[in-house]
């Protein structure tokens, strides 16, 4: 059984572990000690309340009961773009028109924009290969939403994630080729790994300052506009099922799409209940989301479970994983609609 | 023998006949008997007012030969975009650079502007006669500049003309191909059609691109085309850079043509203009080895031709056979200027 849990400094090894796994094309978990170091150093302060607003960075681990073996990490950054620029497109409507000449034209034009800053980012969501089968994938995914229903005080307004954006079977970006060559001079994957090692300030210093036409793309490029990656489509539909939609903010490399929601608008914030729990038979098995309701040892499994007469009845399993006889459990269906 | 004089009414039905003729750029010359008459109608009232300042006066001159037929047509507007402002694109150049890594990079864009309003205009030269020669056309299109050296009350202090820009055979502008067809939707002479050889921001400076165009994303054959003449265009280039106008980083907003510029103190009938009277001179010996431009001094009645003389420098006339005073509507002792070839 997989339990998503607030990472610690003594996850060290295993994130590292992990982060050697990951490969490109994530720039938020790098093999690099000394900065997971700090960022789990972060986390305990975050998941402890002694963290600034602007550092909070809620790092979660999935642990295999059985092993103890790392099998996944993921993270809620509190708010973005408060100590350094965090940019975005926002694909605009420009009407361009003259009645005297009759031509009415719509036109799109991306405006780099700063409008997810103060906003909390979900982020840094990675399964081991190992185990990505049944239910780890949405347990990973969606235990963050759980985290924010339960501790909305901690969230800004809004919550987004960036989403991978199209790629060609040959791995290039071409809303990068069409786009962002032009500015930057380099390749896709420099420029990534730029950002990724904390260098953005090359963003600020070569982004066009205007906004832009996207007529003047390439068709591809066009095409690729809010596009996810292939491999990264799953994941899109697992946030949009909780809530989280494309709303026209694009990456500024890949154009990949940005899904973000209120907090309040959350299917977790709206539909998920709090409640004491007890082990038991599960009788109507429905699979659900349950998560140990307190800060400093927030935990979720993802088990059949009922709700009977108040309280949330789990098999002993996931009542001992959860580990939850001292606390109450905030729950939700795993599925939207089941 | 040609002469350059103000268009009359009477030349309407030969204006028709040359409006036919030659390139498929219609901003030569309007299409059709109506427009070429309201034309025609405005250049008279325009060399019949007596005007103060440049407004909406709009000059048209012709070229014709000793039998009076009508061979091209040129026109000085006086004040361009009168209707409201005259677009172009101005060429803009933004360079960014960045320590981390070290990148330079110089972002050009072509940014919509009224820079050129208020400007007198060089437009509508059309004479496409493949028998004119060199000095035929000069005469023609300088002709409107020896009447603003006549008439500084009636220009501008700065001149323009746009040259066209390159076609590609059938597809048209490869400009217009990469930017205007994507405000417009149409083709470049359904555009030129719609627009009417005007440039006239308040009709559709609504329409063209409000954002800067970044040149770095356009196809490679428009961004060639930026400032580039057409090769039909290119003889007209020398001639104007010679009577001291510029490139000035401005281009045409359809077809992306260079657009020159001159401040009226840089241009040579402006300050070579030499003032002389009529001395009557027997036909058949040659003028002299010298080429002028020389033009009567009426705003009304006015007159150009090319004529052969010796260095002027020194005289305080210049001679003409009977045929020149004919043509030029003058005699003996009349005021005339002249400013070399």
């Amino acid at each position: 059984m997989l339990i998503v849990r607030n990472a610690t400094p003594a996850d060290l090894e295993g994130v590292l572990a992990l982060a050697h796994d990951v490969g490109p094309g994530m720039t938020t978990i790098k093999p690099d000690r000394a900065a997971l170091n700090a960022r789990l150093e972060i986390a305990a302060a975050s998941f402890a309340g002694t963290a600034a607003p602007a550092e909070r960075d809620f790092v979660f681990v999935a642990e295999d009961t059985r092993t103890g073996r790392l099998a996944g990490i993921c993270a809620i950054k509190g708010a973005v773009g408060l100590d350094e620029p965090f940019y975005n497109y926002r694909l605009g409507i420009l009407v361009h028109a003259s009645s005297e000449v009759g031509v009415f034209s719509r036109m799109e034009a991306l405006y780099l924009c700063y409008d997810m800053t103060g906003c909390a980012e979900l982020c840094s969501l990675y399964l081991h290969p190992d185990y990505r089968s049944g239910v780890n994938g949405r347990l990973l995914s969606k235990s963050r939403l759980l985290f924010i229903a339960q501790f909305p005080e901690l969230f800004p307004e809004t919550v987004f994630a960036e989403m991978r954006g199209f790629q060609k079977p040959d791995g290039t970006s071409p809303f990068w080729e069409s786009l962002g060559r032009h500015f930057f001079k380099m390749d896709f994957d420099t420029a990534d790994d730029l950002c990724g090692n904390g260098r953005k300030n090359f963003i600020a210093q070569l982004m066009p300052r205007h906004p832009l036409y996207t007529s003047f793309l390439s068709d591809e490029a066009r095409a690729a506009i809010g596009q996810t990656h292939v491999h990264t489509t799953p994941a899109r539909r697992l946030l949009e099922q909780e809530g989280l939609r494309y709303q026209g903010y694009l990456d500024i490399f890949d154009g990949g799409p940005v899904l973000q929601a209120r907090v309040d608008e959350l299917r977790a914030s709206r539909d998920s209940v709090l409640a004491p729990a007890r082990a038991g038979e599960a009788l109507q098995g429905a699979m659900t989301l349950a998560a140990r309701a307190d800060m400093a040892r927030f935990r979720v499994v993802a088990t059949p479970a009922d709700m009977v007469d108040g309280e949330l009845v789990l098999p002993a399993p996931a009542m001992e994983a959860l580990d939850a006889r001292a606390a109450p459990v905030r729950s939700m269906a795993l599925n939207p609609g089941t | 023998m040609y002469v350059v004089r103000p268009v009359e009414t009477a030349d309407l039905a030969q204006l028709e006949a040359l409006a036919g003729r030659g390139s498929r750029r219609v901003h030569t010359l309007p299409r059709g008997r109506a427009a070429l008459a309201a034309m025609i109608e405005r250049s008279v009232a325009s060399f019949g007012a007596a005007a103060q300042a440049p407004g909406a006066e709009r000059y048209t001159f012709v070229l014709a030969d000793g039998q009076g037929a009508i061979a091209g047509t040129a026109t000085l507007v006086a004040r361009a975009g009168d209707g409201g402002g005259y677009l172009a694109f101005r060429k803009d150049m933004m360079q960014q650079a960045s320590d981390d890594p070290a990148v330079r990079v110089d972002v050009a864009m072509l940014r919509l502007c009224t820079d050129l309003s208020g400007h007198s205009q060089l437009a509508g030269f059309h004479a496409p006669d493949p028998a004119l020669d060199w000095a035929q056309k000069a005469l023609l299109a300088r002709a409107r500049l020896l009447y603003a050296a006549l008439a500084p009350r009636r220009c501008a202090d700065q001149f323009f003309a746009a040259l066209p820009g390159p076609l590609a055979g059938e597809s048209g502008s490869p400009f217009w191909n990469a930017v205007g067809r994507k405000f417009f939707g149409m083709d470049v002479d359904a555009a030129e059609t719609l627009l009417a050889g005007a440039r006239d921001a308040a009709r559709i400076a609504g329409v063209m691109p409000h954002h800067p165009v970044y040149v770095g994303l356009l196809p490679s054959a428009a961004r060639a085309a930026i400032a580039a003449p057409d090769a039909g265009a290119a003889p007209s280039l020398g001639p104007l850079c010679r009577e001291g106008f510029q490139t000035a980083g401005y281009v045409d907003i359809c077809d992306g043509g260079p657009v020159l510029r001159a401040a009226r103190q840089a241009l040579r009938c402006t300050t070579g203009v030499q003032r002389r009277r009529v001395l009557a001179r027997a036909p058949g010996l040659h003028g002299g080895i010298r080429r002028y431009l020389v033009c009567n001094a009426r705003e009304q009645q006015f007159r150009a031709i090319a004529v052969p003389s010796g260095p002027l420098d020194g005289d305080d006339a210049i001679g003409l056979t009977p045929q020149q005073q004919r043509l030029l509507d003058v005699g003996s002792g009349d005021p005339i200027s002249c400013v070399l070839m």
